[in-house]
């Protein structure tokens, strides 16, 4: 009884899933605030922000995606690849604003193709995403990036400063808060924005409406490969080095973690960014602690892996497939 | 009247001398002739199969290029299989390069267990068998690497000298590839070896960043946070550590947190000394071990034991860089 009490409680959205998750997350800080020296400080928090700026640009990219009832297996690829790009485009002695368009322009038509093929061919999400990673990563391999790992030229430094702090804040952060803000605006003002929702909950329902469906879906992907891009920059100013074995870790995964675990669904038509901060502060504030608690990564990744577990048991209580969603559910 | 030098058997005799000089000749060659015939005899024509990680980075790429250079100009035929980093797809071109029965079979270990069933094969079936940087659990007929136990010895000596004994906070972290690596496992025992003799050391930090700088970057950064008085951070592989280096230059620590570096001793490394962003590097130059490769499989080639009947050894050198005087032990991939 007491049960269906609370079923009822979080379905009538008294407590929605972002929110629980942020509660889940703010508990956890509180908890970590008293068991650990210097968790509590400014510093540390700045620190975790810088640490999930990343992970969070990459996680609102996949949300449009996710809101189509799609996933882009592709997107780190896309995010390597094109950063690669850019940096040996910069290696070869070209200038940094020619190398960023370049760099900028590869990650939209790579995004851009992922559509087409979902959209034009009709073929699953997950299959296109999963076999475009491996040609996209795999063309730049044997045309113009022979090595998987490129420096910065030691002269070559200007875009490390995207790594710096402004006036004590992360600059990664308030990219991270910039991009938020936009995809915030898009999603919940705009009427493309309020589109994607319309094709996620019912595709066939959005196209007897007149929607621009093909658009929707491109928008969607566009999102997550220029996002893909910025994020890959971010990487490249962080470290001074681009490394494309990255493509083949399993970042991707703590992406599709990020944006279910706030709330977002693979049954379409949910999730904002509002549900992708929930799920970034809880995993930021997750990774912050095991690494003070000097966790090993097994243990991690156990911890990860059961924590979204948890999530998509509770999404699944939460949210049932109704049989038209389960069908186009990926 | 005939002459002397028209005689048809005086000609006869001529060449019939000349012949069995030139027979002589080919029967007794000078034991400085007879070495380079042997040689060729032993390695001409031979086939030597070479599975390493991955290829695309700086180690496996010089590896290869050292190699090949040395097998090209001894006329010996050189396969190379790229797994990239799928050790499925390792174990795979393994089997398939066994079948083809090769003379030599060279390969880097992506662990101790994976390939041991296979490298034990490939001996019974009369293949040669070259182990890079990693031994497996199965002895072959060479081990050509790095000693990664003194590795952390050595290192650990030099953070000792650095940070203990009461000069700073003592605090080290150690970035580990992955914890599961051996060359991690080994480095991190070499480590604590050492780090147990000084009280004033304490390893705050044994973090897995998976062999990625970015993992090390954000490591590092949370490992600053919490010990802003850290004295030295040490990564088991250069190119990983340099996120880690990048992360003290952020926190605005450069030049208060030491940090050190195993390095197989890309350029990228070197240079990075030489910015101030690592401290010091313990290099082993991958373009030096891949001739030790080629020395040790033209030795097995010409030594006519039984394969996997003996077990060499052959340990690389390690040479600290820690300025630009010393740039030369860092590689320049070949363009």
């Amino acid at each position: 009884m007491k049960n269906t009490n609370m079923k009822s409680l979080l379905r009538t959205h008294i407590i929605s899933q972002e929110t629980a998750v942020l509660l889940a997350a703010l508990l956890l800080a509180l908890l970590f605030a008293m068991t650990l020296d210097a968790f509590a400080t400014w510093g540390n928090m700045m620190t975790l922000l810088r640490s999930v700026s990343v992970l969070g640009i990459l996680a609102l990219g996949m949300i449009p995606v996710v809101i189509v009832r799609g996933i882009d297996l592709s997107q780190v690829g896309i995010s390597m690849v094109s950063s690669a790009i850019v940096v040996k485009c910069i290696v070869l002695g070209f200038p940094l604003p020619l190398c960023l368009l370049v760099g900028l322009a590869l990650a939209l038509a790579m995004g851009a193709i992922n559509s087409l093929l979902v959209d034009r061919l009709q073929i699953p999400v997950l299959f296109v995403t999963l076999t475009t990673v491996f040609i996209f990563v795999g063309l730049a391999r044997i045309t113009v990036l022979p090595s998987m790992i490129i420096n910065l030229p030691p002269g070559k430094l200007e875009l490390t400063v995207l790594s710096m702090n402004w006036h004590g804040v992360p600059v990664p952060m308030l990219v991270f808060a910039a991009c938020a803000l936009f995809m915030h605006l898009f999603l919940a003002h705009t009427t493309p924005g309020r589109f994607l929702y319309a094709y996620g909950d019912n595709a066939e329902t959005a196209r007897l409406y007149g929607m621009p469906i093909r658009s929707i879906l491109f928008m969607a992907y566009m999102s997550s490969a220029l996002l893909a891009f910025v994020a890959g920059v971010l990487m490249v100013s962080g470290t001074a080095i681009v490394d494309l074995k990255t493509v083949s870790s399993t970042l991707i995964f703590d992406v599709i973690l990020v944006v279910i675990i706030g709330g977002a669904s693979f049954s379409g038509a949910r999730g904002s960014v509002a549900s992708v901060l929930a799920g970034l502060l809880l995993m930021g504030v997750l990774l912050n602690a095991m690494t003070i608690m000097d966790i090993n990564s097994q243990l991690q990744n156990m911890i990860k892996g059961a924590v979204l577990l948890a999530v998509l048991i509770v999404d699944k209580c939460l949210n049932p497939l109704d049989e038209e969603s389960a069908r186009q559910s990926i | 009247m005939k002459t002397k030098k028209n005689n048809p058997l005086r000609k006869l005799l001529l060449g019939g001398m000349m012949l069995s000089l030139t027979a002589g000749t080919v029967a007794y060659a000078t034991p400085r002739d007879q070495m380079r015939l042997d040689f060729d005899k032993a390695v001409k024509g031979k086939t030597v199969a070479w599975v390493p990680i991955t290829l695309g980075n700086p180690i496996g790429d010089m590896w290869t290029a050292a190699m090949r250079q040395n097998f090209e100009k001894y006329g010996v035929k050189f396969l190379v299989r790229d797994p990239n980093f799928s050790t499925s797809a390792q174990l795979q071109a393994v089997t398939n390069l066994i079948n083809q029965k090769p003379d030599v079979l060279i390969v880097q270990n992506a662990n101790v267990t994976l390939l041991t069933k296979e490298l034990k094969r490939a001996m019974d079936n009369g293949i040669y068998v070259v182990q890079v940087n990693l031994l497996s659990n199965q002895p072959t007929d060479a081990y050509v690497g790095v000693d990664y136990v003194d590795v952390g010895r050595q290192i650990a000596r030099d953070i000792v000298k650095e940070c203990g004994g009461g000069k700073s906070s003592g605090k080290v972290a150690f970035v580990q590839g992955e914890a599961t690596a051996t060359d991690s496992i080994d480095q991190l025992k070499g480590l604590m070896e050492v780090f147990k003799q000084d009280k004033s050391i304490k390893l705050v930090s044994t973090q897995s960043a998976k062999w990625d700088s970015n993992l090390a970057n954000q490591i590092t950064a949370t490992t600053l946070q919490q010990h802003p008085d850290l004295c030295a951070t040490y990564g088991s592989w250069g190119i990983m550590q340099q996120g880690a280096a990048q992360a003290v230059k952020t926190a605005g620590l450069q030049g208060k947190v030491k940090v050190y570096a195993s390095s197989d001793g890309p350029r990228s490394d070197c240079d990075l000394v030489e910015q101030k962003l690592f401290h010091k590097i313990l290099s082993f130059r991958a373009d030096i071990q891949g001739e030790q490769v080629s020395n040790a499989v033209i030795s097995l080639l010409q030594s006519g034991n039984k394969p996997g009947s003996k077990h060499m050894t052959i340990l690389s050198n390690n040479y600290w860089v820690t300025g630009k005087q010393e740039r030369n032990y860092c590689y320049d991939l070949p363009k």
